[in-house]
């Protein structure tokens, strides 16, 4: 597990104040756990992972990693691959240059791994890296960061570059090693698309602090559109009892944001005999924009 | 996992980082320091090593070397010339240049493989991996090191390995060792330096900046103490501070240059570079990963390079104030630092405002050179003021030739070797009265001499005392006769023994060995020790024309090393029949290279033609010739000529009989003018009336 305790996170430039990347952060990732991260830029997200893989060291807080804290601990960052969204790769190397280099640093590196994701990807283990587009520097970086068998892997806007199908393949891969090793994943990225049909948790990081996080399948199940119509005039006050949080009205039509148990819900409107009900899902993205409204954040701001 | 302090996987990776310009440097150096032999071994024995006739016995006296027969190898040769194996020493810095050159270039490496410190990318990728930063540090440093001395080694071992297969010289392997461990060493040194200022910083530019800064800084603090602590203290000689320790050259990179390595500025450089290393492993523990690619590193860091970076200015400004320099100079002085100090700020933080908000610390770079003053005043005074009555002395030593030319008491460097240090009681109190008089002037009929007190307490003090000169001699004298010493080193404790000339501007050198140095050191006593004190005074002023030539001993004694100078005239018969001897069978000697310097006269160009008479007889007409291309007087030097040729050819052949010169020409070749110098000491026999022909008596 992954505790991150009032973590503060300052940048010191002589003449100038710091600047606070983040501020008093609190988290726990549990074992096992995709954990998706999402932001606008300078959000904190980068940091937050350096801070994990032991780059750098907070200015306060305590962040450990199965009770073991990360910094200069090579125990710790022995079982961590962080795969940065700006990569590194020795000058003129190919990937099997890379991994003998990743071998030599992490002694569970995966050989017949690193083959077998080389062979799916497609990827000529022997070509020059500089050769290769941005796309297959990404997802050479993710072959041989899976392939280093870690028990935690951190993935900093990867998922950003990847083709559908590739990210597919990632996924399948991420998944099999969440089953069969328990790993634990954190991807960030600024958009919710990515992450949402791959993650179990997600949080939102806004200005160096994590102001909303939820599992992926309580945030989809706890919100729901309701858009319903009444043969004669009515107000929103027909619904009191109903924990609304987004109402509108054009005519006899109204639709509005609820949440709350769906059946209950479902029977409580239909004993009102309306014209018309449908109760519909909300995406991802519409039940952030409801719960950052919520908690007084305009949840657009936010990702601009 | 344990917290390893090095790692072997990580230190081949740091290999690999740098096999491009390891391997560059590699077959650099390598060639270079095999090309160097080589092209000497292609060119030949030169005329340096040129033997013609080696004397009989067992004994040679050589050009530039003596040996023994058994120690020489003896070549093929050209026709008559013979050319035999000479050791070479390694002092030779043509054998180890290349080397040493090399060893300046650490700091590149150190550059090279913690350039990842200066790119955010890398610098996150290192310091993510299962290492502490320790290990890492450890483990690139070994690389570096492993490269840096490989090289030299190698360069070094192939070097001496093509001069020991050389058939022209003897290649000495004790020195190659010293060499090659101070090669060692200075990169080691430069490398702890720059590893220093990589932990330190961002940017490759700043990287640099602040090697030389850390190198420099406190070196050129010293450099100022010193030169302040030369104009104030009067009767402190500034090397005796501290051993030397404020010299600028007892950094070893800039001693190995000037050519004067000592043991202390070793250890020096040992204690240094292990400290350096240390501190260079806990700065980059400490380094924050975001440093990479920022020109100003962290605000502690900034600070004090932007105090290192005017200090310097700082002290020339104090300096200028302890000097009691001229009021232009220090404005200007002043005005510079001002200029550095903002400059660096506005080219660090590129704000105007911000480069004025730095003045405080330009405050705190006034007040370091403002203690510095008073330092060094109170240094002085604390010098100025200590005096010592004589019952707390327990020993002096006089550490510089004092050489008084009255009352007829002379002392050689040699003598004075033997009671410089002393613990007689007279001398004690003739130095502690001295000292209490001495205030660093000097007057007319005072002589300075530097003596190093040693206090019954166990302190050394070394001062330049002041003594009337007639006082100091008879103290001396007395001296000289109460321990009645040799005036004339040993022969168990000299280690070498040359005799050299000065004729024109260059000197040459026979080395004498054996039995012919016993000989000379004998001859050189007894002629010595009959000598007027006048006589005597005359084998000291090495310039004048009535010296033949100079003997120049090595001792060695309790493992010291000196080199004491004896001038030989006309006086010193013993000395001068010996010399005959030997300049008749040296290669110098040699008959037919002035035979034929004296047929081509016409040839020939600023001759100086000097006669010295064997016998003590003083010669008062045609001592000195000299002449100007053709010479005017024609039938002069045509018949000194004829004489100097048959006296060549008598002095051969003959048994004692006639009247012996040594004679010594010089000049140049006429058509080239630099490299066909010539300079000849040839012995010479003349019949009496050539005699009288020649010199009137």
């Amino acid at each position: 597990m992954i505790v991150a305790n009032e973590i503060t996170m300052k940048f010191h430039t002589p003449g100038k104040e710091p600047f606070v990347a983040l501020d008093r952060l609190s988290c726990q990732i549990p074992r096992g756990c995709i954990y998706g991260m999402i932001g606008a830029n300078g959000s904190g997200k980068s940091t937050f992972l350096r801070l994990l893989s032991g780059v750098y060291r907070p200015a306060s807080g305590t962040i450990t990693i199965d009770d073991m804290p990360v910094w200069d601990n090579p125990a710790a960052k022995s079982r961590i691959v962080y795969i940065p969204d700006d990569l590194y790769f020795l000058p003129q190397s190919s990937m099997k240059d890379m991994a003998r280099m990743y071998r030599a640093l992490y002694p569970s590196f995966n050989y017949d791994r690193f083959h077998k994701l080389s062979e799916t990807f497609r990827l000529d283990p022997t070509a020059n890296l500089n050769t290769f587009s941005k796309g297959m520097r990404r997802q050479a970086a993710a072959i041989l960061g899976l392939s280093s068998m870690p028990d935690y892997l951190f993935f900093d806007e990867t998922f950003d570059g990847l083709d559908p199908v590739i990210r597919g393949l990632v996924k399948q891969v991420i998944y099999r090693d969440v089953i069969e090793r328990n790993t634990t994943t954190i991807i960030t990225s600024h958009s919710l698309h990515e992450l949402e049909d791959t993650c179990d948790q997600l949080a939102l990081l806004h200005r160096g602090g994590i102001i909303f996080q939820s599992d992926v399948q309580d945030l989809k199940t706890s919100l729901f559109k309701v858009q319903t119509a009444f043969a004669s005039p009515f107000t929103k006050e027909k619904f009191e009892g109903l924990n609304i949080l987004s109402y509108t009205q054009m005519g006899s039509v109204c639709t509005f944001i609820l949440r709350g148990d769906r059946g209950a819900t479902e029977a409580h409107i239909r004993a009102m005999s309306p014209l018309l009900l449908d109760i519909l899902p909300l995406t991802l993205e519409e039940v952030f924009v409801y719960e950052m409204e919520a908690l007084g954040y305009s949840f657009k701001d936010i990702l601009m | 996992m344990k917290n390893k302090i090095f790692d072997f996987r990580l230190y081949l990776q740091g290999l690999g980082r740098l096999r491009v310009i390891g391997i560059a440097l590699a077959i650099l150096c390598l060639t270079v320091s095999i090309l160097v032999p080589t092209v000497r071994w292609l060119n030949g024995p030169s005329n340096y090593y040129r033997i013609e006739h080696p004397i009989d016995g067992d004994e040679l006296i050589v050009e530039g070397s003596s040996l023994t027969q058994s120690e020489l190898e003896r070549l093929d040769g050209e026709g008559e010339l013979t050319y035999y194996k000479i050791p070479e020493t390694i002092s030779d810095r043509a054998t180890i240049v290349p080397v040493t050159v090399a060893s300046y270039l650490s700091p590149v490496l150190v550059l090279m493989m913690f350039a990842f410190l200066n790119k955010r990318k890398e610098s996150d990728f290192y310091h993510a991996i299962p290492f502490t930063r320790g290990c890492v540090y450890t483990s690139f440093v070994a690389a570096i090191l492993t490269w840096m001395w490989g090289v030299l080694i190698v360069s070094s071992l192939s070097a001496a390995l093509v001069w020991a297969l050389c058939p022209y010289v003897t290649f000495s392997f004790g020195g190659l060792l010293t060499h090659m461990l101070l090669a060692c060493l200075n990169a080691a040194l430069l490398a702890a330096f720059t590893a220093v200022a990589v932990s330190l910083t961002g940017t490759a530019t700043t990287a640099v900046v602040t090697t030389l800064l850390v190198m420099w800084s406190w070196r050129l603090v010293l450099l100022f103490a010193r030169m302040s602590l030369s104009d104030l203290l009067r009767i402190t000689p500034i090397n005796s501070i501290l051993g030397g320790y404020l010299k600028f050259s007892f950094l070893l990179p800039i001693s190995i240059i000037v050519g004067e390595v000592t043991t202390p500025m070793v250890i020096y450089a040992v204690v240094i570079t292990l400290a350096l290393f240390a501190l260079g492993g806990l700065l980059y523990s400490k380094r924050r990963s975001e440093l990479a690619g920022r020109s100003v590193p962290g605000r502690l860091v900034h600070n004090l390079l932007r105090c290192l970076i005017t200090l310097p200015l700082g002290l020339l400004l104090t300096y200028q104030f302890i000097g009691s320099s001229d009021f232009t100079t220090t404005l200007v002085v002043f005005i510079c630092m001002l200029l550095v100090f903002y400059l660096y700020e506005l080219l660090t933080t590129k704000s105007a405002r911000r480069m004025f908000r730095a003045t405080p610390w330009l405050g705190a770079v006034i007040g370091v050179c403002i203690v510095f003053f008073g330092v060094m005043h109170l240094s002085a005074y604390v010098e100025t003021h200590e005096r010592t009555d004589a019952d707390r002395i327990k020993s002096v030593e006089f550490v510089n030739n004092a050489q008084v030319r009255e009352n007829n008491v002379v002392i050689n460097a040699y003598e004075l070797s033997q009671i410089c240090k002393t613990d007689d009681a007279d001398v004690i109190a003739g130095v502690s009265e001295a000292w209490s008089k001495s205030s660093g002037w000097q007057a007319f009929d005072e002589t300075s001499v530097t003596v190093r007190i040693k206090l019954k307490g166990g302190r050394t003090i070394t001062r330049n005392l002041t003594f009337n000169r007639a006082e100091f001699a008879t103290m001396m004298g007395n001296l000289q006769k109460k321990e009645a010493p040799k005036s004339v080193p040993s022969y168990d404790e000299v280690t070498a023994l040359q005799i050299s000339s000065y004729g024109g501007y260059r000197s040459t050198v026979i080395r004498v060995s054996g039995e012919w140095r016993a000989r000379l050191l004998q001859a050189l006593e007894a002629d010595y020790n009959s000598m007027t004190a006048a006589q005597k005074m005359e084998c000291f002023t090495y310039y004048k024309e009535s010296i033949l030539a100079q003997l120049q001993i090595t001792t060695e004694k309790d493992g010291k090393t000196a080199i004491y100078s004896y001038g030989v005239h006309g006086n010193m018969t013993r000395t001068m029949s010996l010399l005959y001897e030997i300049y008749g069978k040296s290669a110098y000697g040699r008959a037919e290279a002035a035979k034929s310097a004296i047929h081509d006269w016409d040839t020939k160009s600023q001759v100086t033609i000097r006669f010295y008479s064997v016998d003590g007889t003083r010669l008062v007409n045609s001592t000195f010739l000299e002449r100007e291309n053709v010479c005017s007087n024609g039938s002069a030097m045509n018949h000194t000529s004829y004489v100097l040729l048959k006296g060549i050819d008598r002095a051969k052949s003959e048994s004692g009989t006639g009247r012996r010169l040594i004679v010594y020409i010089s000049g140049f070749n006429r058509n080239t003018y630099d490299n066909d110098y010539f300079d000849i000491r040839f012995p010479v026999s003349l019949t009496e009336s050539e005699w009288i022909a020649l010199f009137g008596n």
